[in-house]
């Protein structure tokens, strides 16, 4: 009901609308789990050098993954920050949850030969089950948060429901 | 409206700062960068680095040891269970 108001941009207070605060905690959220994720790895990095040596990948990739994911968390939590990249933002953490999602169910499927041991400050005492459950609720609110900012998600499904009760 | 805005931000970097600060690993650091040992019967034997003569897969098993200078003895570093790589 609340997400159903939110996304029809009903007033809350004085100043924000629902959809507004709603988008607002979406984003805090994910600038949250971002940015202390990327700070965790850059504080303990030559613990996550060897967390990523010890993934089920190339040795040869950790060079480059090493810099390259925390920089993409910093990034995209920049970019949620500000109002007009915060679309973008949305579909770059979208993505990025995306992509860890399917990693952790590949996982979890026993498709490695064996399963490795997660990473990321707190996050790292999280089981590949628990990442499972932490990823999609990030995937969901990036999607929310995409069909929020987009605004015109709700008015098209009431304007098709109206037409058709004309008919 | 743009002050609650700006108040909720700041309060999300501060928060994400800190927990990153408060949480990052400090007995677990030098652990973790110092030799692995693996245990075979009563022995230690050094077992080279982590991820690349070595993997530790999920388990709550011990994969390796270190040794503490603190305490001079050899504790649990790695939990797992250890697999011989190279």
């Amino acid at each position: 009901m609340l997400i159903y108001q939110a996304l029809a941009g009903e007033p809350l207070y004085c100043c924000m609308t629902k959809r507004q605060v709603l988008l607002e905690t979406i984003s805090a959220l994910l600038i949250m789990l971002f940015l202390y994720a990327s700070i965790s790895k850059f504080l303990s990095f030559r613990v996550f050098i060897l967390e990523m040596n010890n993934q089920p990948m190339p040795n040869s990739l950790t060079p480059f993954l090493v810099w390259t994911i925390p920089s993409l968390e910093i990034a995209i939590a920049t970019a949620l920050i500000f109002e007009r990249t915060r679309q973008a933002g949305f579909y770059a953490s979208f993505a990025l949850m995306t992509l860890f999602t399917i990693y952790t169910v590949v996982i979890l499927l026993h498709f490695f030969r064996y399963i490795p041991c997660s990473c990321g400050g707190v996050i790292r005492k999280l089981t590949w089950r628990q990442h499972l459950v932490f990823n999609l609720f990030f995937v969901t609110i990036s999607v929310l948060g995409i069909l929020l900012k987009r605004g015109n998600f709700l008015n098209t499904i009431t304007s098709t429901k109206n037409k058709n009760s004309f008919v | 409206m743009k002050k609650m805005k700006v108040t909720i931000m700041a309060l999300a970097i501060l928060l994400s700062i800190g927990g990153a600060f408060a949480t990052k690993l400090r007995s677990d650091d030098a652990c973790l960068t110092a030799t692995q040992y693996h245990k075979v019967g009563t022995a230690y034997v050094p077992c080279g680095l982590y991820g690349t003569n070595f993997d530790c897969s999920v388990s709550s098993n011990t994969c390796t040891y270190w040794m503490n200078p603190a305490t001079n003895q050899y504790e649990q570093c790695h939990i797992g269970t250890w697999a011989f790589l190279q």
